[in-house]
């Protein structure tokens, strides 16, 4: 059973709602090191400025130090900080991925190199073909005891449903726009498009048997496996709180280890 | 008379093909090649995306040139095989059945 990605969100607009009320941010006692609660706490920090208090953890505490002092991607000594800033230039994705791939062994036990990069690839990708963002950042976390990987990447863009709606494509809400992402629909057009993000998921769910999260705007969905067929289990979110809303997009996907490789192809 | 010309696809853009930007890069360096027929080495490629293929595969389409490719690894030949003959989108999430929950 793999732990549901939502409650680290849910865990990080705790955290912001707190740090809000009080002016500074205390972060003594996050345990958690799991990207989908970093990555938006990561941006908060560089945006609002605020004084925080580093976790306990000194290899988390490090990390974090070094990510919110935009010095994503490096380190001062020892190994690099995991948490990797997307270039601005999108010629330059090669050394990201190149270094996701180096963390994390090729994604061999993932499904397979091809996979796993096609996986972050893909990701990367939507960020500089749809978000219009200026800070963009990506990690993975290998879990070892839970036989498992999370991987995010979170941009501070125009978010899906507004890149749907510059595109002239009005939806209900951000859930839907979410939703018609994940089926396929994108802002560049029908025919070609609107493969890339739609293979991401499906591949995830039916292929790695694993979760996915993406968070928006307004709105988030929550994919996972479910029982023998491939037929997903689905949770969805509609903020009309502002202490959930998300100023950008954040994508979490949890993959258990696998035995052996995945046939990307059947997804594409 | 027509000449060959040679590209190595890891040189310009990198072993692990991701954006369409790539591709549309490495179709600018092929275009601008001064032979009729170019050939394209994908020697040492890893990965490829299928956002990569598609943008190659257009772009093949449309380019002047003959194009031969060499070296080129199942992964990304499934990928261009993949966006020429696209499947029907069906759906992941069943919008229909989609419980949200208000916070």
């Amino acid at each position: 059973m793999i732990p549901r990605l939502w409650r680290q969100y849910d865990e990080f607009c705790s955290i912001r709602r707190t740090a809000m009320a009080e002016g500074s941010c205390d972060l003594t006692d996050l345990g958690s090191s799991c990207p989908t609660l970093i990555l938006p706490l990561t941006d908060f920090l560089q945006k609002t400025k605020m004084r925080w208090i580093p976790p306990m953890d000194a290899r988390l505490a490090e990390c974090l130090k070094t990510a919110v002092g935009g010095q994503a991607g490096r380190s001062d000594g020892g190994d690099p900080c995991p948490i990797l800033a997307l270039p601005t230039d999108s010629k330059d994705i090669g050394r990201v991925l190149a270094k996701m791939a180096e963390l994390h062994d090729g994604g061999e036990r993932y499904g397979g190199r091809n996979v796993f990069m096609y996986l972050i690839g893909e990701l990367a990708h939507n960020v500089y073909d749809h978000s219009g963002s200026s800070n963009a950042f990506m990690t993975g976390q290998r879990r070892d005891d839970q036989q498992l990987v999370e991987i995010s990447i979170f941009d501070d863009g125009i978010t899906i449903g507004g890149s749907l709606r510059r595109a002239g494509i009005v939806l209900e809400d951000d859930v839907m726009a979410i939703a018609m992402a994940m089926n396929g629909l994108s802002s560049k057009g029908e025919g070609r498009r609107g493969y890339g993000l739609r293979s991401n998921v499906k591949m995830c769910v039916q292929g790695l048997r694993g979760r996915i999260l993406m968070v928006s705007g307004n709105g988030a969905i929550e994919l996972g496996p479910h029982g023998t067929d491939h037929e997903s289990t689905q949770d969805a979110y509609s903020f009309k709180e502002n202490v959930y809303h998300l100023a950008g997009t954040l994508v979490s996907v949890r993959i258990p280890f696998q035995e052996k490789e995945v046939d990307l192809y059947e997804f594409a | 008379m027509s000449s060959l010309e040679r590209i190595v696809v890891r040189d310009i853009i990198s072993e692990d093909l991701a954006m369409r930007s790539s591709a549309a890069e490495l179709f600018e360096a092929l275009d601008g090649l001064n032979g009729d027929t170019v050939e394209v080495d994908f020697e040492g490629v890893k990965s490829c995306t299928r956002s990569f293929a598609d943008e190659y595969d257009q772009r093949k389409r449309l380019s002047t040139k003959s194009i031969r490719e060499v070296n080129m690894p199942t992964s990304v030949h499934q990928l261009l095989m993949a966006v020429a003959n696209p499947k029907k989108k069906d759906q992941i999430v069943d919008i229909e059945r989609l419980k949200v929950n208000v916070l």
